[in-house]
């Protein structure tokens, strides 16, 4: 056997299996999903609003678990609570935002470990603790793939507004838009988005898909669109090498997906044609000379 | 400008409008002007003296604590659903790492009047595409924001102001960071509006040139100092009250070396 042969088996021989199969549905459709949504989140700067809204969620899953209804509900109004009332806070005190969105999530994340510990379940909370492309439920699965075409719809539907909102509030006012109303629905894409996260990569690594996707595509191109395609093509890569390696290797999935994630911003970083530092660094050298020869000569 | 809703009293009108922040801080007090159709008035006063807070409140950005902003008869944010209101940001506020292009900023100017979907209507475009032309950027259209001068981000943003077609243009610094060239370009932009029906609110500090492009003058400090026509106005007397007397001094003598030809029409005691 040749070695493309060999590769070719090594690559196509998880997708014979179901669940592996499954585990790549899921996790390409998540990660688009956050893809998309990082690209508004980095340039509005809400990382650290996305990672409330991550750790927000968990009491909201918990108690949507012992009232029966579906988990992303649940989990939407505990993020929602969390990040709301942080507002509220906010406009009544001086304290800082970063600050009282600090208290505000860490509050909830308690509440959530405290009713996970109260309430007599089996490991069912340690996914969305830890996060578990392979083993998401048939139920859970349904509730992910209506999310995801929600959450994209709303995108590509409201993407103009999104788009002045992110980059500029006050011209979105002046020519009569609600912002408010875009505030929240920004807010609300963000929750679902994370809640769909939790399910691949689990509480402490969302913020990962969350964040960057959206920062290796602003390295490499010039407008929000083609942004929001190098998030999908970025994370895409990694989901791929991320469920084929845990099947090879047996590690955690979620890891190396947000490993691989971070990876792939390194090179960016790196190598970014016009925002890269290695070729920032070359054009300023290559300036300084031009300029000393024409000193010189 | 394009849009044809016509009212007959003031263009803006700022009723005894005091705004105090949250911590206690106060902002302005008590502050009334009103404001003519077709009327272009620098707003002036130091630095802290309240001059961008009723800016901002003039624009709906912030709420008034007592009174009440008109502009055409309306409220504030009934004027901004009609796009009564073009509003120019100072250069600091825009992020110019933003991944938008020259046209898609100008074309965020018409975004209250486009369909539920906001694709561009025909009439969109040409609004647009007249109003890159009228500020010289329609080569840069397909530039990112940022990696353009000074200059020229200035024109993008009185472009998108431009392609709005509205009624009333608040512009926060417009001089700031532009070349002699842009300046003027701007001034003569200015006074073309004027001719156009457009009521013009500019908060500058470039005091020296005020006369040459501006009707009308107010002088903010916490309160309102003076309002009025610039030649009766834009005197020794009210600059000191505002800045102090050395300030005022400076700022009239610039005047006089600017325009030696029109120091006629506001005498100097």
């Amino acid at each position: 056997m040749s070695a493309l042969n060999e590769m070719l088996t090594l690559f196509v021989l998880p997708l014979t299996l179901d669940f592996m199969r499954q585990a790549l549905w899921m996790g390409l459709l998540v990660g688009t999903v956050c893809a998309v949504l990082s690209c508004l989140i980095v340039l509005k700067g809400w990382s650290l609003v996305g990672d409330a809204a991550s750790h927000a969620v968990v009491p909201g899953i918990v108690l949507a678990w012992l009232a029966g209804i579906p988990m992303v509900i649940g989990a939407l109004v505990s993020a929602l609570c969390c990040l709301l009332g942080a507002g509220l806070i906010e406009r009544h005190c001086r304290i800082r935002t970063d600050a009282v969105l600090g208290i505000s999530f860490t509050g909830f994340l308690a509440l959530g470990m405290v009713l996970v510990a109260m309430v007599p379940s089996d490991v069912h909370f340690m996914h969305i603790l830890l996060g578990n492309l392979l083993g998401i439920e048939a139920s859970t699965r349904y509730q992910l793939v209506v999310t995801g075409i929600v959450v994209l719809g709303a995108v590509i539907l409201k993407f103009s507004d999104l788009r002045l909102y992110c980059f500029d509030p006050q011209q979105a006012q002046v020519v009569g838009l609600n912002t408010r109303r875009l505030q929240l629905l920004l807010t609300v894409l963000l929750t679902l988005a994370t809640v769909m996260a939790l399910q691949a990569v689990g509480v402490v690594l969302v913020i990962a898909m969350l964040v960057t996707p959206g920062c290796t595509a602003f390295l490499l191109t010039r407008r929000l669109a083609s942004m929001m395609m190098m998030a999908v093509t970025s994370t895409w890569l990694s989901v791929l090498s991320g469920v084929m390696l845990s099947f090879h290797v047996d590690v955690e999935t979620g890891g190396v997906i947000v490993l691989i994630q971070a990876f792939l911003f390194l090179l960016a970083f790196l190598f970014a044609p016009e925002r890269g530092v290695i070729f920032q660094k070359i054009r300023v050298w290559r300036a300084i000379r031009a300029d000393r020869e024409a000193a010189q000569g | 400008m394009s849009d044809q809703y016509q009212h007959d009293g003031p263009a803006i009108e700022v009723s005894r409008t005091s705004v105090r922040y949250p911590d206690g801080h106060l902002g302005i007090q008590d502050i009334s002007l009103t404001l003519p159709h077709a009327c272009v008035c620098a707003l002036i006063g130091p630095n802290g003296s309240g001059k961008s807070t009723l800016c901002k409140t003039i624009l709906g950005f912030t709420r008034p604590t007592s009174g009440r902003v008109q502009l055409m008869g309306m409220t504030v944010r009934q004027a901004q659903k009609r796009n009564l209101v073009a509003y120019v940001p100072q250069a600091e506020e825009v992020d110019w790492q933003f991944p938008v292009s020259v046209r898609d900023v100008v074309m965020m100017g018409r975004q209250g009047q486009m369909n539920w979907l906001r694709i561009p209507s025909a009439t969109d475009r040409r609004h647009v595409e007249a109003a890159m032309t009228r500020m010289e950027i329609t080569d840069l259209a397909h530039k990112q924001i940022g990696m353009l001068s000074g200059g020229q981000k200035k024109r993008v943003f009185l472009a998108r102001a431009l392609a709005q077609g509205s009624r009333i243009l608040v512009l926060d610094e417009p001089f700031t960071g532009v070349d002699a060239h842009t300046e003027q370009g701007i001034m003569a932009l200015i006074s073309g509006l004027r001719e156009e029906g457009v009521t013009v609110l500019i908060v500058t500090h470039a005091l020296s040139n005020v006369p040459q492009y501006c009707d009308h003058v107010a002088m903010v400090s916490r309160q309102l100092i003076a309002f009025g026509p610039v030649a009766t106005t834009f005197t020794q007397r009210h600059l000191a009250a505002t800045f102090g007397d050395v300030m005022a001094d400076t700022v009239l003598s610039g005047v006089e070396a600017d325009l030696p030809e029109r120091t006629a029409s506001w005498s100097l005691s």
